[in-house]
């Protein structure tokens, strides 16, 4: 610790001393961030056990628009409340059949219920929490006494209907209690709690869901805003006392930040054995392409703003892709530096990074492996 | 040995045993005898010796062949010698000789022709598993790991038998020297092939238990112990989960207080929950104040949930008790970046690399700390070496997975 204050009065009288050292610092964030202090840092999977969150309507008082328009992003929606579920309330009753088994999910009011028999027994179990926005699919998760279980089946969108949930055993199950699900084990518990929702998880593994927010909120990401509130009230600098992601380095933010609940390219060996599934890891994937670095210009923010839903729009994804690459026709004021690509100007996505299927996810998505890809190449795990 | 997993600096310089005290193994052997019998008598194989237009070398091959046909050993072994006296770089000799001796257990004969013929083919993968296997019985241990682990880069061609025989032998050297994370992920390969033998849950025992012994040298008290802790081990890496906890619980509830009982049971508990982990690494620690690798695995753990604090003390003192260990770098230098240190951080995880260059985790946490230093140039290269080691480790393991041949069991 005395080393720690020492290195940062050695800081200070440095500032003091040179003022071209404060202007590289200024200019480069990630200096700014080499600065910060273990207390300033902030991971939303490493929410601190004394951690009290204000809430989001607290931080909507002042920034107004990220508040309205977050409230319809992916993030906010990766938990449904059951009570106001659309997934549920839009598909009042789902059922599906293997071999002796029939699932039904049922609405009932602001209830769900998720039963399975097998024609001579039933088990009926409450929906306790409805992990997903139901863009490509949702999950339910169901309490047994005191334990929680992964519902065998899932609801998909494209079909509307429920299928199994990835990576779910697709056999006949051997009993009806394994019919109903998977038995998490507490790490997986804390693990899915602490990415679709907001103050689940303390400590790590700790669960308070009682305090749970659905959803990756506003202090999920940028910690407890209680500090930041009254700051602004006593007319101090606000930024001193929030975290804010966004002045990350590329790499940090990246394969650190994000990739703590979208998986980083450190998890490799995991993720490659999940062959085709492991292109829902945005970065593990983006890490593959050639044009991966630290530069924040291929960091997730450059393409995504997670306040905001997802864009579809490719046009939207070739201004990020100009930021660095140059258009063909070299008179053009826009563009960057780099190479341009002998076919188009526009599309990028389309053929750099292409849409892969999952077929057990009903669902194709973008792989973030930036990359030529030839016709009928094999996926590149 | 390699460098990329934890060792022990204090770890005993290699004793010399007797080959006649090791009769443990020789049962072991007995199934790669009859292999190299089997050799031995196949016309096949003679017809691979070179032509050569000397006659008396000729003489000499033909006379040698029909001995060793005729399974005159002695006759065969004495013929051979005065062919290779005409042609000293004739490498089947070397081979006939090396199998002949190694079948009829005189190992030091045996291993002085294979090391004759490693000199003259240094590319020929079963002369360097039967090297290292020679040199085994002969005692001289860090030789064997070498040219076992050569061997098995080589390959040791199509006989699945000998690959299983130099698998086995290589997990026990890895035990015997205290490399028992890379003890673990070479049974792990019998884990893979269904290989569930004795002497397989004996070998997993040892590395469960971190017994730096080999399979003859187990006194008799601990046999038990170490049974039950191969069937945990082999049926955790099996994930045949449930069994594993059965024998964990038997071993925890026979050896409480044993040391690396607790250890054992909180490395199977990590995955799954990694508060019952923590709490048998610290009951670990209690039973033997100095073990490091449950430090360490405490240490990530610290790190892992941003009790950088916590994390700090346990890292130092592994890197302390255990400078050789990467591991303990890893996470030293990983906590030191979290909390600000970044040179320092650098320092850690420098040493790191260099332990263990072939480890895909220390580049990327090299990488992240040049990243954080804003040395841009270090830090692609990091992850470009990153990369690299994993796709390298893909290829290998899709290999392992599909390329194998099917094996008789050890």
């Amino acid at each position: 610790m005395k080393k720690l204050v020492k290195q940062y009065s050695l800081v200070a009288v440095a500032s003091v001393l040179g003022l071209a050292a404060i202007a590289v610092v200024i200019c480069d964030p990630s200096k700014v961030n080499g600065q910060m202090t273990a207390v300033q840092r902030w991971n939303p999977r490493r929410v601190p056990a004394d951690t009290v969150f204000v809430g989001d309507q607290a931080c909507g008082e002042c920034h107004k628009k990220q508040f309205a328009s977050h409230e319809q992003s992916g993030m906010t929606m990766a938990m449904e409340p059951i009570a106001g579920s659309v997934v549920l309330n839009d598909n009042p009753k789902l059922s599906m059949r293997v071999g002796p088994y029939t699932y039904e999910i049922k609405r009932n009011g602001k209830h769900s219920s998720y039963s399975v028999t097998d024609g001579k027994d039933t088990v009926s179990y409450p929906i306790v929490y409805a992990f997903g926005q139901g863009k490509m699919g949702q999950t339910y998760v169901l309490e047994r006494d005191g334990k929680f279980y992964e519902s065998l089946v899932s609801f998909y969108r494209e079909s509307k209907s429920l299928d199994f949930t990835i990576g779910a055993p697709r056999g006949v199950p051997a009993s009806l209690t394994d019919a109903v699900g998977r038995l998490l084990t507490a790490n997986e518990v804390a693990s899915c709690f602490s990415c679709h929702a907001t103050g689940a998880v303390v400590s790590g593994t700790q669960l308070r869901l009682d305090k749970l927010t659905h959803g990756v909120r506003c202090e999920a990401c940028h910690g407890p805003g209680g500090k930041h509130i009254t700051a602004v009230k006593e007319g101090e600098s606000p930024a001193k006392s929030i975290y804010n992601p966004g002045l990350l380095g590329g790499d940090e933010l990246t394969q650190q930040f994000c990739a703590s609940c979208h998986r980083s390219a450190e998890e490799s060996r995991t993720l490659q054995d999940l062959h085709i599934n492991n292109v829902r890891f945005q970065p593990y994937r983006i890490f593959q392409s050639k044009c991966y670095s630290d530069d924040r210009n291929i960091s997730c923010i450059a393409c995504h703003n997670p306040h905001e839903p997802l864009r579809e729009d490719p046009a939207y994804y070739d201004k990020r892709c100009l930021e660095c690459h140059s258009l063909r026709d070299k008179t053009a004021k826009v563009g960057g530096d780099g190479k341009s690509c002998p076919v188009a100007d526009k599309n990028c996505t389309s053929c750099h990074m292409p849409k892969v299927e999952i077929p057990s996810a009903h669902f194709k998505f973008t792989d973030h492996y930036i990359r030529v890809v030839r016709p009928g190449e094999k996926y590149p795990s | 040995m390699p460098s990329n997993r934890p060792n022990n600096p204090a770890r005993s310089k290699v004793t010399r045993m007797n080959a006649d005290q090791n009769p443990d193994l020789n049962p072991r052997l007995s199934a790669l005898a009859s292999l190299i019998v089997l050799l031995l008598i196949c016309p096949t194989i003679s017809a691979q010796s070179p032509r050569n237009t000397e006659a008396e070398f000729d003489r000499f091959v033909k006379l040698a062949d029909e001995a060793r046909l005729a399974e005159r050993f002695d006759d065969a072994i004495s013929l051979y010698g005065q062919a290779l006296k005409v042609k000293p770089k004739w490498a089947e000799g070397w081979w006939y000789i090396g199998a002949i001796f190694y079948q009829r257990d005189i190992y030091p004969q045996a291993r002085d022709a294979f090391q004759n013929l490693v000199a003259l083919e240094p590319e020929r993968g079963p002369a360097w598993a039967m090297l290292g296997l020679c040199q085994f019985q002969t005692a001289e241990y860090e030789q064997s790991a070498i040219a076992l682990q050569r061997a098995r880069t080589l390959g040791v061609g199509d006989s699945s038998e000998l690959a299983g025989v130099v698998r086995y032998h290589i997990a026990l050297l890895y035990v015997r020297f205290e490399y028992f994370e890379s003890a673990y992920d070479v049974l792990m390969e019998f884990v893979r092939l269904g290989h569930e033998t004795p002497k397989v849950i004996e070998a997993f025992g040892l590395t469960m238990l971190r017994m730096p012994l080999l399979p003859k040298d187990i006194p008799s008290d601990q046999k038990e112990k170490i049974l039950l802790a191969g069937r945990a081990g082999y049926n955790m890496a099996a994930r045949h989960l449930d069994q594993a906890r059965t024998a964990f619980d038997t071993l925890l509830s026979q050896y409480p207080n044993d040391a690396n009982v607790h250890y054992a049971f909180g490395v199977y508990m990590l995955p799954q929950d990694a508060d019952v982990a923590m709490k048998e690494f610290k009951r670990e620690l209690e039973i033997s104040p100095n073990h490091f690798p449950a430090m360490t695995q405490m240490a990530f753990e610290y790190l892992k949930r941003d009790q950088f604090n916590d994390a700090l003390p346990l890292a130092e003192k592994a890197v302390q008790l255990a400078p050789k260990l990467y591991a303990a770098r890893n996470v030293l230098g990983r906590v030191l970046l979290e909390l600000g240190q970044v040179d320092r951080s650098i320092k850690e995880l420098e040493e790191g690399v260099k332990l263990a260059p072939s480890s895909p985790e220390m580049h990327f946490a090299l990488a992240r700390a040049y990243t954080r230093a804003g040395r841009k140039e270090e830090a692609a290269r990091e992850r470009e070496t990153f990369k690299k080691l994993q796709d390298e480790y893909n290829q290998k393991r899709q290999l392992d997975k599909s390329g194998s041949p099917p094996e008789q069991k050890p």
